[in-house]
């Protein structure tokens, strides 16, 4: 079932400028419930704008989106809820840390969704231990370092249960260890509660990994929606979204240059390691 | 000519709570003793905590030494009668380009930095367009900053470091927010400036298929160098790299999983075509 319908949207950063070009430019697509959907494109490509558009951040100039069928830009839409429903974690969301303790920071939307204190700092130190972090719990969060405070700030989303996730870059300035461990509890959070996962990233072999579907983004548009062993495997979509084929994508087509028969829906790391023993 | 020298450093940082009392300290750096020399190109890897851009701020005088030195072509940056020159060798540019972007337009936020040593508007009128000639965004001159999107930002915070023509530059991850073609293409304009203009490079990165641009590579954990050694060294030492929270490239990654099924590889392999060459 569809969670999230995006029809024809348009939105430019400059209204009253007519020679100004459209950040995004006439997008459609559908997320359906537990998909785990990664965004793709070069720099500038309009990924950031367009999740800002998603909890209701951004009002379109035209086209409309639809949360589990209702239009969010309809007047009686109560978009306080998108925003619990939808938890967006931005760039660089250890900014937006102001508490005095960790713990705080992170009770802190779930004090507003309207739990007990009790409940929220217990959800709180659950999350927190789920992040690997609740020694930090009583620290400030200015003394942590970049990667830590990055961590609280995604523990502050999580702890509010959306039933949909988004976020830009979140792996941008975490260390290998922690973002395989980042993207093993985002996966377990999709796969468990069924919570819907969007994130925009430039590390094309965790797509591979981790997502089911993929869009591709230029210049505002969409120019590919699908699976990734489909998308990230197509010479010519990668080659017009300017974007760099993941080495997954490389080998199945170094080895199927070759002559070998390899399995397109079989990219992840496990699976390529499989195939090239098997080969041998 | 060694133009880096660090003994000794250690840095601890006060803990304070709530109220803004000193309850403890918090060892950040603890007894570095390195000498990078004129023209190297260093990468820093290290998890999250390690203390990787604490030790970048120590190079520009940001953070003193607690106890220690550290030398910048001979300078220490205790001398506060230095500070200004130390600062005019050293170019850093930060993890997040929101810290450092102070101008509306992008041609004067690149000026900033050259308008406070003193350059001639010819001079600098020159360098701007030379810096953005350099990352490829000339057509962003005119921009309006906080308009562009987070890898466009990255490019502009670094034009304007380029264009103050630092001796050394410090680069605390740089390409974050950056596709994987344009990490690519930044990076290898920086290893231009490097080899033709014998610019000293240290960048701090968790994308470690960028420790191939570098001639060392140093490894920090726990505020302290537990590795320094090649890059081919160093992608040799994979299990020594994941107790300090690194993983290798995909690809020294998946030939060590098939050495490990008992296929023979010859160790050195670092793109898909060399990987795929025992398939013959």
């Amino acid at each position: 079932m569809s969670i999230l319908e995006v029809k024809n949207l348009k939105y430019k950063y400059d209204k009253y400028d007519d020679s100004s070009k459209y950040a995004i430019d006439d997008i459609s697509f559908n997320i359906d419930e537990k998909d785990f959907v990664a965004i793709i494109g070069e720099s500038g490509s309009g990924k950031s704008t367009l999740i800002s558009h998603l909890n209701g951040l951004y009002k379109a100039d035209s086209g409309e989106i639809y949360f589990k069928d209702k239009n969010i830009y309809s007047k009686d839409f109560d978009l306080t809820n998108l925003r619990f429903k939808c938890g967006v974690v931005f760039q660089y969301p250890e900014y937006q840390l102001f508490s005095e303790t960790v713990i705080d920071d992170v009770a802190f939307g779930a004090l507003k969704k309207g739990l007990s204190k009790d409940e929220a700092y217990d959800k709180s130190y659950e999350v927190l231990k789920l992040l690997g972090i609740e020694h930090l719990k009583d620290e400030t969060p200015f003394n942590l370092s970049g990667g830590e405070k990055r961590k609280v700030a995604f523990a502050g989303v999580f702890v509010m249960n959306p039933d949909i996730l988004i976020f830009d870059e979140p792996d941008a300035g975490l260390d290998p260890t922690s973002k395989v461990k980042f993207y093993n509890l985002i996966k377990s959070l999709n796969e468990k509660f069924g919570t819907t996962i969007i994130y925009i990233t430039h590390n094309l072999d965790d797509v591979i990994e981790y997502a089911n579907k993929v869009i591709v983004l230029k210049k505002g548009k969409v120019i590919k929606i699908g699976a990734p062993c489909d998308v990230l495997t197509d010479l010519k979509v990668m080659n017009d979204a300017s974007l760099d084929m993941p080495y997954a994508a490389q080998i199945y087509h170094e080895l199927t240059s070759k002559g070998y028969n390899i399995d397109k829906r079989k990219l992840k790391f496990n699976e390529i390691v499989e195939s090239l023993t098997r080969l041998k | 000519m060694q133009n880096i020298q660090i003994k000794n450093l250690i840095v601890d940082f006060d803990i304070m709570n709530s109220e803004g009392a000193v309850t403890s300290q918090k060892r950040a750096l603890d007894g570095i003793n390195l000498s990078i020399n004129e023209g190297e190109f260093v990468c820093i890897l290290g998890r999250n905590g390690s203390g990787k851009s604490t030790f970048a701020k120590c190079l520009n005088a940001l953070i003193l030494p607690t106890f220690g030195d550290v030398l910048i072509n001979g300078m220490n940056t205790k001398d506060e009668t230095k500070t200004i020159e130390i600062r005019k060798n050293i170019g850093m540019a930060f993890q997040n380009p929101d810290n450092q972007i102070v101008a509306s337009i992008v041609e004067e936020d690149i000026a900033f930095g050259m308008e406070n040593l003193c350059i001639d508007s010819e001079t600098m009128d020159k360098r701007i367009n030379e810096s953005l000639e350099c990352l490829g965004i000339k057509d962003l001159r005119y921009s309006v900053t906080s308009k562009l999107s987070g890898g466009q930002k990255q490019k502009v915070s670094i034009a304007g470091i380029l264009s103050m023509k630092s001796k050394i530059l410090v680069l605390d991850e740089p390409t974050s927010m950056i596709d994987k073609n344009g990490r690519k293409d930044l990076i290898d304009r920086v290893k231009r400036l490097n080899k033709d203009e014998k610019i000293t490079v240290i960048l701090i990165s968790h994308y470690i298929d960028e420790i191939s641009y570098a001639d060392r590579v140093i490894v920090f954990n726990n505020g302290k160098v537990t590795m320094d050694d090649t890059p081919n060294n160093i992608t040799l030492r994979g299990s020594e790299l994941e107790k300090y929270g690194i993983m290798l490239p995909y690809i020294p990654k998946l030939a060590s999983a098939l050495k490990a099924n008992g296929i023979n590889l010859k160790g050195n392999e670092f793109n898909v075509k060399e990987l795929c060459q025992f398939l013959k």
